[in-house]
């Protein structure tokens, strides 16, 4: 007996992160480091044309002044996750507001990347990093300080990802 | 508008029997909304709630929306600075007294809140999955943060270099189990 999950996306798979910590990315300019919850690996479904990688995260600048204005690289591996390159220059994003020098911004962010099929199996992961620039651009990830009309230590924002062939 | 589908097939082929399971998948656009304003109480977003049909105890389910907001315009040298809470809810009686909040299904969002006039004007995509639901519904709910922060949703007040016009952005909503 065998079973076929009819979904309106083929071979989907997906990753939902909890956090109960902030994840702080340095003010360091061109210094990435990986999103958690971006993270995935995944095998096309047979003689698709396209992968769709689609993530969630929330990312906010509320401490020690400085600006929000990040970077974003989506990268693959085809051996494990043991070496990355980046996947295409077309799909690298920016985020943020680069005006004024001291900032308190909140941004719940959604991504959907549309990239070509491919044979096997491939990791992929979205790295950020602050801008190129002196003003402090470290942001903090997943933590939500302030909740319902008080500030908070306890609120966080899932990561999610979900990744499907087209 | 709203499309909703589900698929059940099963094939016997002698003693081997194959099964293709029912997905449930929702798509709905809420035309022409009235602006909502979005204060210090919750108040559910336009179009956000939904009737699920579950065919297993539990399912996993992929939740989109999206939605206009724009700081309120309080006068010609007062507009508020957008700062809302938005979180997603379920309920196994259409919210009329099972209303439960989904951890970690929530967010901030804002515009640049140190700034004096700070002229926001964004949309917003909540992009969920939840995991075990065992709900038949769902929705989004907002409030401010303060009554400085309080937003317009739906429509603005701005568009083609002409102030008057009102102007909407239909919210959209899909719902798909995985």
């Amino acid at each position: 007996m065998s079973y076929f999950n009819q979904s309106a996306f083929k071979a989907p798979k997906f990753l939902v992160t909890t956090h109960t910590s902030a994840q702080l990315t340095t003010s360091t300019p061109n210094s990435y480091e990986t999103i958690v919850g971006s993270e995935i690996s995944y095998i096309p479904f047979l003689n698709s044309n396209k992968v769709v990688y689609e993530i969630s995260f929330y990312s906010q600048k509320t401490q020690n002044g400085g600006v929000l204005f990040q970077v974003l690289d989506l990268e693959e591996s085809t051996d494990g996750g043991s070496s990355w390159s980046i996947v295409n220059d077309k799909f690298k994003k920016n985020y943020g507001n680069s005006g004024p020098a001291s900032q308190k911004n909140r941004y719940y962010l959604h991504y959907r990347y549309v990239l070509p099929a491919w044979s096997g199996e491939k990791h992929l992961r979205l790295r950020t990093a602050t801008h190129n620039d002196n003003v402090n651009r470290s942001v903090e990830l997943h933590q939500l300080t302030e909740w319902n009309g008080t500030s908070a230590t306890d609120q966080f924002c899932n990561t999610n990802l979900l990744i499907y062939s087209i | 508008m709203s499309t909703r589908f589900n698929i059940l097939n099963y094939v016997i082929k002698g003693i081997d029997m194959t099964y293709k399971t029912e997905k449930f998948f929702l798509s709905s656009t809420t035309n022409n909304p009235t602006a909502q304003i979005v204060s210090t109480s919750w108040i559910e977003l336009t179009g956000s709630r939904c009737n699920i049909t579950l065919k297993q105890n539990t399912i996993n389910l992929l939740y989109k929306y999206s939605f206009y907001t724009y700081n309120k315009y309080v006068n010609s040298s007062n507009y508020e600075k957008t700062f809302i809470h938005v979180k997603l809810q379920k309920s196994n009686d259409d919210f009329s007294s099972n209303i439960v909040d989904l951890p970690g299904c929530q967010f901030n969002f804002s515009g640049d809140t140190e700034q004096n006039d700070d002229f926001f004007y964004k949309s917003c995509s909540p992009f969920f999955i939840v995991e075990n639901l065992d709900s038949s519904y769902l929705r989004l709910v907002t409030r401010s943060y303060s009554t400085s922060n309080e937003v317009q949703i739906h429509r603005s007040n701005h568009w083609n270099s002409g102030g008057g016009a009102d102007v909407y952005y239909n919210p959209n909503l899909l719902v798909a189990e995985l």
